[in-house]
C-alpha cells in the first residue's frame, strides 16, 4: 500500500513535470539558462576531483587484482582489454552515477525540501512560477549535461590508473597499452557506456527533486527525503544499468 | 453594487483528509481592509492559502475579481497572480538571494523593465516597507524577525498588487513597529486603493485598522462586523474572544484615541 502510493506518486510527478516542461522546450530562450549553467558547475565541475580520484583508484585496484591472474598465463597484455572494457562500458558510468547520486541527488532533495519548509516553493507559486519550471527543470538539465561529461572523465582516469599499474607491475608499457586500446575496446563500447548516462542523470535528478517536493512540515522530513533520494536513485540506476546490459546484448552492442 | 473582489461560496478545504473549512462564505469588497480573526489552528492560514490558489479546494467556489478561479489556463493564472500578492506568516523570502534581489524577483518575472529600473523600484518598495537601505544587501538569514516581515512586505508590494493578503504581519513585532506597520497598511489602502485581507491576533490592529472583521471558527465564518459588534455577538466563542481583558483594554485605547 505504502509502496504503491510512492510509485504512483512518482509517476504523477513525472506526468506533471512532462506537461509543465514540454511546452517550455519549444521556447528555449525562455529557459533559466543561468540556473542551468550554475547547476552544471555545481554538479559537474566540482565533482571532478572526487570522481577522478575514485575512478583512478578503481582502475588501480582492478589492474592489480586482474594482473596477478593474467600474469600466471603470461597474458599480461590482455590487461588492456580487461581495464578498457570494464571501465568504459560499466565501471566509469556507474561509478560517476553513484557518486553523483550521493553528492548531487541528495543535495537536490535537501535544497528543495528546505524550500518547502520555508514556504519558498509556495512563494514562487504566488508569483506564477511553478516549481517544475524553476527548481526541477534546471536541475534535470544540468545533470543531463554534467553526467556524460563526468563519465568520460571517470573513464579516462580509470584507464590512467590501470595503465600506471600495468606499466609498473606487469611490464605493459604505456605505448603498448595505448596501441592496443583501440583494438581491445571498439568505439561502440565507449558509446554504449556514455549512452546510458543521460538516463542515469534523469533518474537521479528526478528522484532527488521528487523527494524534495514531497517534504511537508519539519526539518526531520528533509533528512528522510535526502536518504530516500540517495537510496532510491542508486537502486534505480543499477536496475537501469541491468536493463541496458540485456538490451545491448540483444542488439549485439 | 460593485462586484466583490473576493467571493467564496460554500467553501470546503481539506488537508490530509481532515476537513478544515466546511461551508464557508466570505465576501470582500474592493478597497476594503478586512481582518480575519480566530483562535490558533482555526484555519486562517489555510483559508488564505485557498484564496491565493496555493491549496486546491475540496468543494464550493472561489471568485476573484469577479471571475471564477477554476479552469484557468497557465496564462490566465499568471495574469491573476500578477494582480495579487501574499505576505507569508514566516516571510518565505528566497534564501539564496539578498533582500533587494528578493524584491526584484517579481518584477523580473512579470515585467520587461530594464535592470536599473527594476532595482530602483525595488529600492522604493524597500523604503516604503520601512527597511533601512543598507538592509537591502543582506541575506534573509541575516535579518531580524521584524526586518524579515518588512522585507516580505516589500516583496509583496513589488508589483503594486490590487489585492494584498497579509498573514500575521505584526506578530512578534515590538508595539511601536506594530503600530507603524498598521498605519502603513492603512495608508497603502487609502493611497493606492488596495483591497487588503489581514490575518491578525493583534488587539490594536483589530480595533483600529480593520473596516470589518471575519471571525473564523468551526470551519466557517462565525461572525462578521467591526470589533464592537463582535464583542456583542450571539456566538459564545466570538464574544469570549472579543470581550477578554486584553480586548477590553484595546477597546478603551481605541476610544481614547478616537
Ligand atoms: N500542512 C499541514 N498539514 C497538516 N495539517 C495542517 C497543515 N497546515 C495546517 N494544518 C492544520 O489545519 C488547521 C488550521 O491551520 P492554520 O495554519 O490555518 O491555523 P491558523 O488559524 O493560521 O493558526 P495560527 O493563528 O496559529 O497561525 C490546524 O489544525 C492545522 O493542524
Ligand atoms: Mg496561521
Amino acid at each position: 500500500m505504502e509502496r504503491g502510493g510512492r510509485v504512483t506518486g512518482f509517476l504523477a510527478f513525472t506526468g506533471e513535470l512532462t506537461v509543465d516542461v514540454l511546452p517550455r522546450l519549444i521556447r528555449p530562450h525562455r529557459l533559466r539558462w543561468r540556473a542551468i549553467v550554475a547547476g552544471i558547475e555545481q554538479a559537474g565541475l566540482y565533482a571532478l576531483p572526487i570522481v577522478g580520484l575514485l575512478a583512478f583508484l578503481m582502475g588501480v585496484v582492478m589492474t592489480y587484482q586482474g594482473g596477478s591472474v593474467l600474469r600466471s598465463y603470461g597474458a599480461n597484455v590482455f590487461l588492456v582489454d580487461l581495464i578498457g572494457i570494464t571501465m568504459l562500458r560499466e565501471m566509469g558510468p556507474l561509478l560517476a552515477a553513484i557518486i553523483v547520486a550521493g553528492r548531487t541527488g541528495s543535495a537536490y532533495a535537501a535544497e528543495i525540501g528546505t524550500m518547502q519548509i520555508t514556504e519558498e516553493v509556495d512563494a514562487l507559486r504566488t508569483l506564477g512560477i511553478t516549481p517544475y519550471e524553476m527548481l526541477v527543470l534546471p536541475r534535470v538539465a544540468a545533470l543531463a549535461v554534467a553526467m556524460p561529461l563526468l563519465s568520460v572523465w571517470a573513464d579516462a582516469m580509470g584507464v590512467l590508473g590501470g595503465m600506471i599499474v600495468a606499466n609498473g607491475l606487469y611490464d605493459v608499457s604505456f605505448a603498448t597499452f595505448l596501441d592496443r586500446l583501440p583494438y581491445a575496446v571498439p568505439v561502440r563500447m565507449f558509446w554504449a557506456g556514455i549512452g546510458k548516462t543521460p538516463v542515469f542523470a534523469l533518474l537521479i535528478a528526478m528522484v532527488g527533486c521528487y523527494h524534495g517536493l514531497r517534504v511537508r512540515g519539519s526539518a526531520e522530513e528533509v533528512g528522510r527525503a535526502t536518504t530516500m533520494a540517495v537510496v532510491q536513485s542508486i537502486f534505480l540506476v543499477i536496475i537501469a544499468d541491468a536493463v541496458f546490459s540485456v538490451v545491448f546484448q540483444q542488439f549485439g552492442i | 453594487m460593485a462586484a466583490p473582489v473576493i467571493e467564496a461560496r460554500d467553501l470546503v478545504t481539506e488537508i490530509g483528509g481532515r476537513r478544515i473549512h466546511d461551508g464557508l462564505d466570505l465576501r470582500i469588497e474592493r478597497g476594503e481592509l478586512m481582518a480575519i480573526a480566530g483562535s490558533s489552528g482555526s484555519g486562517k492560514t489555510v483559508l488564505i492559502r485557498a484564496l491565493t490558489l496555493l491549496l486546491p479546494i475540496a468543494g464550493g467556489e472561489i471568485r476573484l475579481f469577479d471571475a471564477p478561479v477554476t479552469g484557468l489556463n497557465r496564462a490566465g493564472e499568471r495574469r491573476l497572480r500578477r494582480r495579487m500578492a501574499l505576505m507569508f506568516q514566516r516571510g518565505a523570502l528566497f534564501t539564496g538571494m539578498t533582500v533587494l534581489e528578493n524584491v526584484m524577483m517579481p518584477l523580473a518575472e512579470h515585467t520587461r523593465l530594464p535592470l536599473g529600473l527594476r532595482r530602483e523600484i525595488a529600492r522604493v518598495k524597500i523604503r516604503l516597507a520601512g527597511l533601512e537601505p543598507d538592509a537591502a544587501h543582506r541575506y534573509p538569514g541575516e535579518l531580524s524577525g521584524g526586518m524579515t516581515k518588512r522585507a516580505a512586505l516589500a516583496r509583496a508590494l513589488a508589483l503594486d498588487p490590487e489585492l494584498l493578503f497579509l498573514d500575521e504581519p505584526t506578530a512578534g513585532l515590538d508595539p511601536v513597529s506594530a503600530a507603524a506597520f498598521d498605519s502603513l497598511i492603512r495608508e497603502l489602502r487609502d493611497l493606492l486603493g488596495l483591497t487588503v485581507v489581514v490575518v491578525t491576533h493583534d488587539v490594536d490592529s483589530l480595533w483600529e485598522i480593520a473596516d470589518s472583521i471575519a471571525f473564523i471558527g468551526e470551519g466557517r465564518v462565525l461572525a462578521r462586523g467591526d470589533a464592537a459588534t463582535l464583542a456583542e455577538s450571539d456566538e459564545p466563542a466570538v464574544r469570549a474572544y472579543f470581550s477578554g481583558t486584553r480586548m477590553r483594554r484595546g477597546r478603551e485605547r481605541s476610544w481614547e484615541t478616537a
